[in-house]
């Protein structure tokens, strides 16, 4: 054990913290250094002097405030007791009817039909069927629309394809000089 | 009838759980009687920690009222000691920083005539005796507070190296240094005053 690990076990070894191991080992450190032993007895003597001062001790008018403030509101086997669990079941009740209202808001309503199932979904109610038209439309916007994007695009792939063409022609031209 | 020995059940004091069981079960008499095992202590640590009795006296409501108030958080697994002063000395410290004084802190004067009055020495051991408090409070109030925050917490909280550790989010070699740089602080101002052993 060198100076600074001694050190540590003396502060453990000092409240009894230190394990059998380190307060052996400390021992022996103790023995055989004139320097740490000094330390040691100097913090002991350190620390039981400043024990010997008595502690401060608060006020009574504080102490009286705290012991109103815990009389104030003591019960939790009162009052408080017999609410408590009705208070309990009336959030369980609450968080079941909010979690269900959301379950039946949110769940998947009819689920994207296979290939396969497709005949089936042609069996599907009249109502489904209307959702499923709107639902149609709707996709048909965004193809036509992506579309549109597509054929902007090409039509600016062609523009570029022309441009390098044209520099393409000027170089060969400009080479020829 | 000969006279029976006490059982030893009789003689022991309940423990600071039962006593707060108790409480939460609407004892009011356990509650004083746990405000009185822990009142000195908690108070030196903290007027030594805050500096200042009147603030001291605040922090020490507010400590005792949250108690109250989250006694039905506490589980009985935690120490009750150890969680009283988790309380306590996230408050001070949170006192301390919002007056910006987390890395400077003053000692009140009156602080030693305070201590003195309620121990009430003969006039030459009052004179020694304040003294030798001046010098442990001084030395206690010029030391940077996080070292004074562990040598308090070990001290007038009892709390382990280990638990302070978790409580301040320091690794253990670094508690103990700082327990060992506040005892060599300490030391050093009473031996320039005298007090202990060269």
């Amino acid at each position: 054990m060198n100076c600074e690990r001694a050190n540590e076990a003396l502060m453990l070894d000092l409240y009894g913290e230190a394990g059998e191991t380190d307060a052996a080992a400390l021992k022996e450190h103790l023995a055989n250094c004139a320097a740490c032993r000094r330390a040691a007895e100097a913090s002991r003597e350190a620390l039981a002097e400043f024990r010997r001062e008595p502690s401060p001790r608060p006020s009574r008018e504080t102490v009286e405030a705290v012991l109103a403030a815990a009389q104030s509101r003591p019960s939790f086997g009162g009052v408080f007791a017999l609410w408590r669990p009705a208070l309990w079941r009336a959030v369980a009740v609450v968080v079941i009817a909010l979690t269900a209202s959301f379950a039946i808001k949110f769940w998947p309503r009819t689920p994207v039909p296979l290939a396969g199932e497709r005949a089936s979904v042609a069996t599907q109610s009249a109502a489904t069927e209307t959702s499923w038209d709107a639902e149609s439309v709707a996709v048909s916007e965004h193809i036509r629309l992506a579309q549109a994007d597509v054929a902007i695009g090409s039509s600016l792939d062609n523009r570029i394809a022309g441009l390098r063409d044209a520099l393409s022609e000027l170089r060969n031209g400009s080479d020829g000089f | 009838m000969p006279d029976q020995p006490l059982s030893p059940v009789n003689n022991v004091e309940p423990s600071d759980d039962a006593l707060f069981e108790r409480y939460r079960k609407g004892d009011a008499a356990a509650f004083e009687q746990l405000l009185a095992r822990h009142q000195s202590a908690l108070f030196g640590f903290l007027v030594r920690m805050a500096g200042s009795r009147a603030l001291a006296e605040d922090l020490f409501q507010e400590t005792w009222l949250r108690v109250v108030r989250e006694a039905r958080r506490y589980r009985s697994e935690q120490k009750f000691s150890r969680w009283l002063f988790t309380i306590a000395n996230r408050l001070v410290i949170d006192e301390l920083r919002r007056r910006k004084r987390w890395n400077t802190v003053s000692v009140d004067d009156d602080e030693a005539a305070v201590t003195l009055q309620a121990r009430g020495p003969s006039a030459a051991e009052e004179t020694e005796r304040r003294r030798t408090l001046s010098r442990i409070e001084a030395a206690l109030a010029t030391l940077q507070p996080s070292l004074r925050q562990v040598f308090l917490l070990r001290e007038h909280g009892g709390v382990s190296f280990k638990e302070i550790a978790a409580m301040t989010g320091a690794p253990l070699g670094t508690v103990l240094w700082r327990m060992s740089a506040a005892l060599k602080h300490l030391r050093k101002e009473l031996e320039a005053d005298g007090v202990t052993a060269k």
